[in-house]
Formats: structure tokens, C-alpha cells, sequence
């Protein structure tokens, strides 16, 4: 998706919506996300395949 | 460089809750086996449970090159129809028909595997041509069998459906941080959560972001999901 590019550091808010589901209703949904954080997690995050079982 | 990518599909967040919403206790199922067959390896477990309340119950065993599913629920994988198939142009293990929490639900579970995903496993579970369920997510966190039954990952269909959203990396050198957003039952342990494929809804991610300039107001975006 477009990023817009003056973004700055801090929390992303996603809010998830289903408009379009007839089956069920569910309220929407939303999410917080330092994306500084997670993103330095990242780097320094073993990949699961590495992990000890 | 930060990137983000949405896509609709299946992914399993870290720390699903043992409990969801609706009050249904997965820890406290009983994980035994009535009757297990004479395994040529080490077997590995997985329960499937069905229905709001998680009546029945399907043990997944997977044992060398075969796959256990007890399909009629009743404790004992030793029955000769307990064996799935082995479908090689697929590289997919298909069971025939699984009962149903009702007597007449029936229901189809695939297991395959990936190499790239290690030891870890998709689950998928077809309700007739109406439904289908995926639990495990080769690219971000698969279903992992357990060494024990009490250990056993247990996946829920048919219970409460909530929004799950998590990420995983794309890209060895360029890294993109994948957000991706599932409607399904948390389950109990790695890649237990069964994501219900969305055939006829495109989820809208609705996304603030913070500006780079102090006080100014939120980055708003809206994006649908239709990458599947």
C-alpha cells in the first residue's frame, strides 16, 4: 500500500472493518503498532525455523 | 527503508489467548488418545475441535510419511480408514470425510507441509463446498505439531469469530513488515488459530499514521484488502 512518506516515528492505529460480509457481524477492530519497535524487533529477531523446538 | 504491505489472508499473531471471546476454555479439553496404532516414528499431535463448544474432537497424528486423522472422533486412530491419503501431485495429505458436531456436517482435512517452514504444517479443513478453514501459516508462524498429546496444538472451527491482525518479514535484504489480517477462532498454541477463507468480503483497513511534523494531525489512509 502507499505509505504517505512525512510519516513519522510513533504508533500506527489500523482499524479492521468487514463492510461487505453478509455472514456475520463483527465490530471493527483495531490494532496499535509502534512500527519503530516492531521494526528493531525484526532485525534482531531470530526467524522461527532457527528457534529450539 | 520502511515498508509496509497489506494483505488479506492468513497469518497467526504471537500470543493468541488461550481463552477467547466466547468463554471456551481450550486448555481445559482432555488431550488423550483412546487407541493409537503402531507408529514407524516419532509421532507428532494435533486436535481439531469442532462446533461452539468444541464437541468433537479429531486427533491429528502425524507419524513418518503418514497422517492419522481419526475422522470419526472416537478416540481410536487404529482403524484403517484413519489413514490419509497421500495426494503427491499436491505434496498434501487428504482425509476422507470427518463427522461433524451434528451427525451430518462433514468435513475434509489436508495437511501439508513446506520446506521452508521446517517441521511447521498448513491445516486445512473444508466444510463441504461452503466453508474452508486454514490453520498454520508457512510464511509466518505454522502449526506445529506436538511431541505429546497433553502438549497438542488444538484448532478450533466453528467457534467464536474475531479479527486477528499480525505481521511477518518479507525479503531477506529489502525487509518489508507484512500486516495481515484473518477472520477465525483463536485456537491453543503456535499456528493454532483456523482462519476462515473470506470468499465473498474484501476487509478495509482503515490506518492512521503519526506525521512527521509536530502537531500536525494524523496520516489517515484506507486501504482494501483484496491481495489474498
Amino acid at each position: 500500500m502507499g505509505v504517505p512518506k512525512e510519516i513519522g516515528a510513533g504508533v500506527v492505529k489500523v482499524t479492521i472493518r468487514l463492510p461487505d460480509w453478509k455472514e456475520a457481524k463483527l465490530a471493527p477492530t483495531a490494532f496499535e503498532v509502534d512500527l519503530a519497535t516492531e521494526m528493531r524487533k525484526i532485525k534482531t529477531a531470530t526467524p522461527w525455523k532457527e528457534r529450539p523446538r | 527503508m520502511r515498508t509496509i504491505i497489506f494483505a488479506a489472508g492468513l497469518l497467526v499473531s504471537a500470543g493468541v489467548p488461550v481463552m477467547n471471546v466466547s468463554g471456551m476454555d481450550l486448555a481445559k479439553i482432555d488431550r488423550a488418545i483412546g487407541k493409537e496404532p503402531a507408529y514407524k516414528g516419532k509421532p507428532k499431535y494435533c486436535l481439531l475441535v469442532i462446533g461452539p463448544e468444541a464437541k468433537t474432537r479429531i486427533w491429528l497424528v502425524k507419524d513418518d510419511n503418514n497422517l492419522y486423522v481419526d475422522r470419526n472422533g472416537d478416540g481410536d486412530l487404529t482403524q484403517s480408514a484413519d489413514r490419509a491419503k497421500f495426494n503427491s501431485p499436491y505434496s498434501r495429505w487428504e482425509s476422507g470425510d470427518v463427522g461433524g458436531p451434528d451427525g451430518k456436517l462433514r468435513y475434509k482435512v489436508s495437511l501439508q507441509t513446506y520446506e521452508k517452514a521446517a517441521s511447521g504444517v498448513q491445516l486445512s479443513i473444508d466444510e463441504g463446498d461452503k466453508k474452508s478453514y486454514i490453520a498454520g501459516d508457512p510464511d509466518g508462524d505454522p502449526l506445529i505439531f506436538a511431541e505429546r498429546p497433553s502438549e497438542a496444538p488444538i484448532v478450533h472451527i466453528g467457534g467464536h469469530l474475531e479479527i486477528n491482525l499480525s505481521y511477518y518479514v518479507q525479503g531477506k535484504v529489502s525487509r518489508s513488515l507484512v500486516l495481515r489480517v484473518r477472520v477465525g477462532t483463536a485456537g491453543l498454541g503456535q499456528g493454532a488459530f483456523a482462519g476462515l477463507v473470506l470468499r465473498d468480503a474484501t476487509p478495509v483497513a482503515d490506518v492512521q499514521f503519526p506525521s512527521d511534523k509536530p502537531g500536525a494531525p494524523l496520516l489517515m489512509t484506507t486501504k482494501s484488502l483484496k491481495n489474498r
